[in-house]
């Protein structure tokens, strides 16, 4: 399948239509990553990357930094297992069994039981993954307390010091302690 | 020696004088059983499989330190600390000395309290020292004011009144008559010369040096996170080193997986296995007991890192950790150029967790937390305060030692040897050397990594992609994580030093508060006293906290 542009009302993409946009591009557009917009994560045993290398690293970096919703579609329980799934925002199996393995190590918020893990087939279960997304960004709005109008102007502003701030003079907060 | 060695550590103990090994056996068995290394009138010393006996004549020593040390040491205990920043027991005739090492990173605490004629005992592990202690256990309330204003005891305080953590470079002589005399003096680092010419070469020599001391004694793994210091280790092990390296990487818990991106990033660009430890949310709780007990209660940071030091448990491979980087290269808790007094700025940065407090503690004991870490902090950072790296040192004596060092040697050497090559001397002597505006910001950082893995000084750490909004679900503010800090500080005596409205909360309160790092913090530290409470319950009997609500 040839990649596809996600038109504004699209609700979700899977992680192969962006691989297959940035090995020929080199970037995931921006348009694409949005924090509403879904993108699903195939695991090992429904034929995705199941590790973390390469423009897989490249894709869901991008992904993170845009706040895309990533949804791990785990077939089994060894899914949860692999490297791509400690960075998966969400879980999805239509596997008993999956779902509670998953509801253990994730918390029950952050897993949905699905009819099918087929990406084809996701229209029929997207929207109570979007919302759940959109309920969990809602519920820390501390986390951003700019005013509304500031947030586009603040966005321009850290991209350009991003841009200027040339690699021979070093990175401030690079030595930030997680506590 | 170093397969030996790899398998486990289990610390060591002993004592200066006293003469009975009793408490020492005692204390050698709840180590997990270590071997008898010197048994003496003057001092005893037990230790695992990574101490290294030396004998010049008259002199017997044994030299200790997690990190592995080689057979053939310096004959003296000044070079060993500053070589190997290994602590030594040196036993000549009826004199005895501890020398601790010159980074102060590994703890050793030592009980001063005791009765006439008890000696001085020691060992790698507070709890030992707890559960045979003759005397009366007493909570240092100095010290559990410290670790809730800024993270950990300071002064070399433990949670125990009476028993201390040795400061760097700190020796203790007991002499035959059983009089003890204890002195830091002459500290290395603070006489470092600043010179305008230095450059970031003999960093990266020493760092070389250090990582490949390491690795011609055995295997070589790395913490690996988004971050300059542990890429640089990394960049190291993978360069310098002939064995395998891996990188091990955990979620740090702050709310979004860009560590793991770029963790796992660097470690493809230089071709090392990497393995990526995901935690689980319903073995918070199990976590948190796991920290704070492999802590010694000293601290609560790090309880994040915990599930990567499960599955250190059993590997052979010595762990490099970044501990001190970020000081002594990277230039972290610099001054701003505010009007603000300097001291107030440092004591400000180190107890950052005392802005808006109010939110989770009773007002009385925000007001006695935050004098009693001043005037501890002053007394440590005034006699610094004009010094070149004031602000490093004071960082550094305030926060690194006392709390962040616990998690390499505290936590993580519980499971594996552990290296922290930042602090060695070459490295921390030729870091100190440059002057302080070059450290500004992280500059030095690219240079020193070029020469190794030119690619990777492009690459962003995840600091500086992390977006303001962090929209993953962190464990510690989950609602299995909440309801288990709730239940633990809503028991008394813990439940007193709360808020009120905090006592009335209702799990979606405790949630958003975890979700604030200062906040955090205080529920976090008033869990590790509440489980220290718990855990010592047997020899404390009833403890009040009035320490903490001024009344005492």
């Amino acid at each position: 399948m040839a990649y596809y542009l996600p038109h504004p009302l699209v609700k979700w993409f899977v992680l192969d239509d962006a691989l297959r946009r940035y090995e020929r591009r080199g970037t995931v557009p921006r348009r694409w990553l949005r924090p509403e917009r879904v993108v699903l994560v195939p695991g090992r045993a429904a034929g995705g990357p199941g590790q973390l290398s390469g423009a897989v690293v490249d894709v869901l970096t991008e992904c993170e930094v845009a706040g895309a919703p990533t949804v791990l579609l785990a077939g089994e329980i060894d899914d949860l297992d692999a490297p791509i799934a400690a960075v998966c925002r969400y879980v999805a199996s239509d596997r008993p069994e999956v779902v509670e393995e998953a509801r253990h190590r994730y918390g029950q918020e952050r897993v949905h039981t699905v009819d099918s893990i087929e990406a084809a087939r996701a229209r029929a279960w997207i929207g109570p993954v979007r919302a759940a997304a959109e309920r969990d960004a809602r519920r820390h709005p501390r986390r951003d307390r700019r005013p509304g109008w500031l947030r586009p102007l603040r966005t321009v502003y850290e991209g350009i010091r991003r841009r200027a701030r040339s690699p021979e003079r070093g990175r401030s907060r690079s030595h930030i302690n997680a506590e | 020696m170093s397969s030996e060695r790899s398998r486990r550590t289990f610390g060591m103990c002993g004592r200066m004088g006293a003469e009975s090994n009793q408490r020492v056996d005692v204390m050698s068995n709840l180590l997990g059983g270590i071997r008898s290394l010197i048994d003496q009138p003057a001092g005893a010393l037990r230790a695992d499989a990574g101490a290294v006996r030396w004998v010049s004549s008259p002199r017997t020593a044994v030299s200790w330190s997690p990190t592995p040390l080689p057979q053939n040491l310096p004959q003296d205990g000044f070079d060993v600390a500053a070589r190997h920043d290994a602590f030594s027991l040196v036993v000549d005739g009826l004199q005895a000395r501890l020398h601790g090492g010159i980074s102060g990173a590994v703890p050793v605490y030592v009980e001063l309290d005791g009765a006439p004629g008890d000696g001085v005992h020691f060992c790698s592990r507070a709890d030992p020292l707890i559960r045979t202690r003759t005397r009366t256990v007493r909570p240092d309330w100095d010290a559990w004011a410290h670790i809730l204003a800024a993270g950990g005891p300071l002064e070399g305080r433990t949670t125990v009144d009476g028993i201390r953590r040795l400061l760097p470079w700190e020796r203790i002589t007991m002499d035959g008559s059983g009089a003890t005399t204890i002195t830091s003096e002459g500290w290395p680092w603070l006489d470092v010369e600043i010179s305008g010419n230095a450059g970031v070469d003999p960093v990266r020599d020493a760092l070389a040096e250090a990582v490949g001391q390491l690795g011609a004694l055995g295997e070589v793994s790395t913490l690996l996170s988004g971050g300059w210091d542990s890429r640089v280790l990394a960049a190291l092990g993978a360069r310098v080193t002939t064995v395998p390296v891996t990188a091990w990487t955990t979620s740090s818990d702050t709310g979004t997986v860009l560590e793991e991106l770029v963790a796992a990033k660097v470690a493809e660009t230089l071709g090392i296995e990497h393995k990526l430890v995901h935690p689980r949310r319903d073995q918070f709780g199990q976590d948190l007991d796991h920290f704070v007990r492999s802590v010694d209660y000293q601290t609560s940071f790090h309880v994040w890192l915990v599930p990567l030091a499960r599955r250190l448990v059993g590997t052979s491979a010595a762990v490099m950790d970044g501990l001190g980087g970020g000081l002594f290269v990277g230039g972290a808790f610099p001054d701003d150029e505010s009007d603000v007094p300097v001291l107030d700025q440092r004591f400000g940065r180190m107890a950052r967790y005392l802005h808006g407090a109010e939110q989770i503690l009773d007002p009385r004991v925000v007001h006695e937390i935050r004098h009693r870490t001043r005037e501890s902090f002053d007394s440590i950072a005034k006699p610094l305060v004009d010094h070149p790296f004031a602000s490093t040192f004071t960082a550094y004596l305030t926060r690194t030692l006392p709390g962040i060092s616990l998690a390499p040697y505290g936590l993580v050497s519980a499971a594996a040897p552990v290296a922290t090559p930042f602090v060695s001397d070459a490295v921390v002597r030729a870091a100190l050397a440059i002057p302080p505006a070059q450290h500004a910001e992280g500059q030095l950082y690219p240079e020193l990594l070029r020469p190794w893995t030119p690619e990777l000084v492009e690459l962003p750490t995840a600091a500086e992609q992390t977006p303001r909004i962090r929209r993953h679900q962190r464990r510690v503010s989950s609602p299995e994580a909440a309801a288990h800090f709730r239940e633990l500080l809503l028991t008394e005596p813990v439940r007193q030093l709360l808020a009120r409205e905090l006592v009335d909360a209702d799990l979606d309160t405790w949630m958003r508060h975890l979700d604030n790092t200062r906040s955090q913090h205080l529920i976090r530290s008033l869990a590790t006293l509440a489980l220290w409470l718990r855990r010592y319950a047997h020899v404390l009997g009833d403890v009040n906290v009035d320490g903490l609500l001024g009344r005492a």
